[in-house]
């Protein structure tokens, strides 16, 4: 049921949940703008260079890069392992 | 003795503005996480009790990454505050409660202000201050600081503060849970139909062209009227004092009038007009919330130049001031990726060498139909070079002396805001034309004694200057210059303003046109002095490429703390400078 995917396989406007970070330099910053386990994410739009894409994440629009995204892995509904 | 106040909380959550309203001061806002690099302290009195407000830069959590946040959390943990203002985002606080539950653990003098309370209400976002107050056991004041709500309260609390408990014992989910109650339409509101449009693959990067262009032709346009009435203005004034003075002696009718004075017209009508003009425009800008747009637009292609995309808004601020776009450059994490932002923020043209485009473009383009849009057209033409040579130096850069894995790309896109119009001309008018006007008596004046002096002073017959220009230029000639302009390029190391009046009165020094209705007679001026197309480009080609102004150059040093990468700084954009003059003149040449 609760399929894990990264969240650049997110399709736009879907509303997903953070199931897991992987140890990367930049998880310290993700998990500070809100990016912890649980926690509903929205991709908005892409970048013009399909680089980047826009999340709604805890009230703010935050810019990712597809590779830092790629970290991310996310399930469609809320975890309930905490 | 004053207490100190300290405000703190996420970038972009209207920390400055707040700090303004308390204080009274005109501290920089901007519509940006990162606005705000260095801490910024003030004064506010109230009711007998006088207080030093700190201004904080914004930062995430208590584990700083970047230089900005460093500072900020350093300032939080030495400083012995009488008070921690926690200042909050009402649109955001599931994740800004997160910093403030931690605060509010770490200190017991905390209070918490809920701001942007009207841009939540319009968003369809309640809170409940009352029991968010309850659940993290602190005052919490909701306030509108831009239009001054709630910061009376806020004084008044900051005046009558007791200790507070500060054991929060809920998560930060339970009391987001219990205090906001939120029926936002997060897929459909107006900032995401806008970003829609300003970011997508078919508009966004010709609207961002577009509106660059649009910039630089309402500041060409605007300035020419202006730069001739300015003109008129000083040369009555220069003809009055002449005829005043006139049995006066040298120092005084020559060094004063014709050197410091005629310099001082020159910076101020050629000059102050479109930096007065673009100034404002570019604020509106970066008041909405569009920088950050830009950056995320140009991702792809940073990606590519192996630089962190963050380096767009230190270039932006860059086309105001290289100074200030240096020091903007805090907000990149990376080291090595804040070295080559450092190093390459130059070839952004600041404002003084921006007006200096404008002048240049004049030379070749005369006369005829819509010349104010082909001078902006060639000017985003030359601030869009200045990019690209940006691009090519950062992948440079980063595949030789400045190694090292691409750090990941995280940015806020804030929710558009509409300017505010008399903040904007409020602080246009103190910064730019005050500083302009400040800078031109503080530069201007010695180099414009100085440039006389050399005009004056003969050496087997021949002025000092002539000889100086005769022996650059063999090699300005290679650069399809003339001695005369790369001195001018040379003086003008402390202000990039001054390096234009110069080379004007280099050719005026022996009498001659002084005054001019429009800048495209200016160009006339230059033309009678054998300048050809190819020295205008090379002259502007020069101007985007050269050594930081001194001031730069002093903040290269501040900012890194290391005279080897100021070196660099130098020599980085001023050998490009060289070869890039270099071939474009020698294949015009061949052309022609």
């Amino acid at each position: 049921m609760n399929n894990v995917i990264s969240l650049t396989a997110v399709p736009i406007n879907t509303a997903v949940f953070i199931f897991d970070i992987d140890e990367s330099p930049c998880r310290d910053r993700l998990r500070e703008l809100g990016f912890t386990k649980g926690t509903r994410v929205i991709p908005l739009h892409a970048n013009p260079g399909k680089s980047a894409v826009a999340y709604f994440v805890r009230g703010a629009v935050i810019a990712l890069r597809n590779t830092d995204a790629d970290t991310i892995y996310v399930s469609a509904k809320e975890s309930c392992h905490d | 003795m004053t207490k100190k106040v300290l405000l703190v909380g996420n970038p972009n959550t209207g920390k400055s503005t707040i700090f303004n309203a308390l204080t009274g001061k005109h501290q920089h806002t901007g519509n940006w996480s990162g606005k705000t690099v260095g801490n910024a302290s003030g004064i506010m009195k109230y009711k007998g009790e006088s207080y030093e407000i700190i201004d904080l830069p914004g930062i995430y959590s208590l584990n700083p990454i970047s230089e900005d946040e460093r500072q900020a959390v350093n300032c939080l943990k030495s400083e012995k505050a009488h008070l921690i203002v926690v200042v909050l985002d009402a649109t955001c606080l599931e994740r800004n409660l997160i910093l403030a539950a931690d605060i509010a653990a770490m200190c017991t003098n905390v209070i918490v202000c809920v701001n942007l309370m009207d841009e939540a209400e319009k968003k369809g976002i309640t809170v409940d201050t009352e029991k968010l107050g309850e659940m993290l056991k602190t005052k919490v004041i909701p306030t509108r600081a831009r239009s001054g709500k709630g910061i009376a309260r806020l004084k008044d609390e900051i005046y009558s503060h007791n200790k507070s408990c500060g054991c929060c014992c809920c998560s930060t989910e339970c009391i987001y849970k219990n205090c906001v109650f939120s029926n936002q339409d997060i897929i459909n509101n107006r900032d995401r139909k806008i970003d829609r449009i300003l970011t997508s693959r078919m508009f966004g990067i010709p609207i961002m062209l577009l509106l660059l262009c649009c910039i630089l032709w309402i500041t060409i346009w605007g300035a020419n009227y202006p730069s001739g009435l300015l003109s008129h203005f000083f040369t009555g004034i220069e003809n009055f004092l002449s005829e005043q003075f006139a049995d006066s002696n040298i120092i005084v009718r020559g060094l004063l009038i014709e050197g410091v004075f005629r310099t001082l017209g020159w910076v101020v009508a050629v000059m102050l007009p479109p930096m007065a003009i673009f100034f404002p425009l570019f604020t509106i800008l970066e008041d909405l919330g569009y920088l950050p747009r830009i950056a995320f637009n140009l991702d792809h292609i940073f990606k590519k130049a192996n630089a962190h995309s963050k380096m767009i808004l230190s270039m932006c601020m860059g086309l105001g001031c290289n100074a200030a776009g240096i020091i903007s450059t805090r907000i990149i994490e990376s080291k090595k990726e804040r070295l080559i932002a450092i190093i390459t923020n130059n070839f952004m043209p600041c404002n003084g060498r921006f007006s200096s485009l404008i002048m240049l473009a004049t030379v070749f383009i005369s006369g005829g139909m819509l010349v104010s849009i082909k001078v902006a057209l060639t000017v985003t033409a030359a601030i869009l070079s200045g990019v690209f040579i940006t691009f090519a130096v950062s992948y440079i850069l980063s595949n030789t002396i400045l190694k090292g894995e691409q750090s990941s790309f995280v940015l806020e896109l804030p929710p558009y805001r509409a300017p505010q119009p008399m903040a904007i001309i409020r602080r246009s008018i103190r910064e730019r034309i005050v500083y302009v006007l400040f800078r031109a008596v503080a530069v201007a004046a010695p180099a414009g004694a100085a440039i006389w002096l050399l005009q004056n002073i003969t050496y087997n017959n021949i002025t000092l200057l002539a000889h100086i220009a005769m022996f650059l230029d063999p090699f300005a000639q290679l650069m399809g210059l003339d001695g005369y302009i790369l001195t001018a390029f040379i003086m003008g190391l402390p202000a990039n303003e001054i390096v234009i009046p110069i080379v004007l009165m280099c050719y005026t020094g022996n009498g001659g046109l002084i005054e001019f209705d429009s800048l495209a007679e200016l160009g006339m001026l230059l033309k009678a002095h054998n300048w050809t197309y190819i020295t205008a480009i090379c002259a502007m080609v020069f101007s985007l490429n050269h050594f930081p102004c001194a001031t730069s150059l002093l903040t290269i040093k501040k900012e890194t703390g290391s005279i080897k990468w100021t070196v660099i700084s130098f020599i980085v954009p001023t050998v490009t400078g060289i070869i890039l003059c270099m071939c474009i003149n020698g294949i015009l040449r061949l052309m022609a």
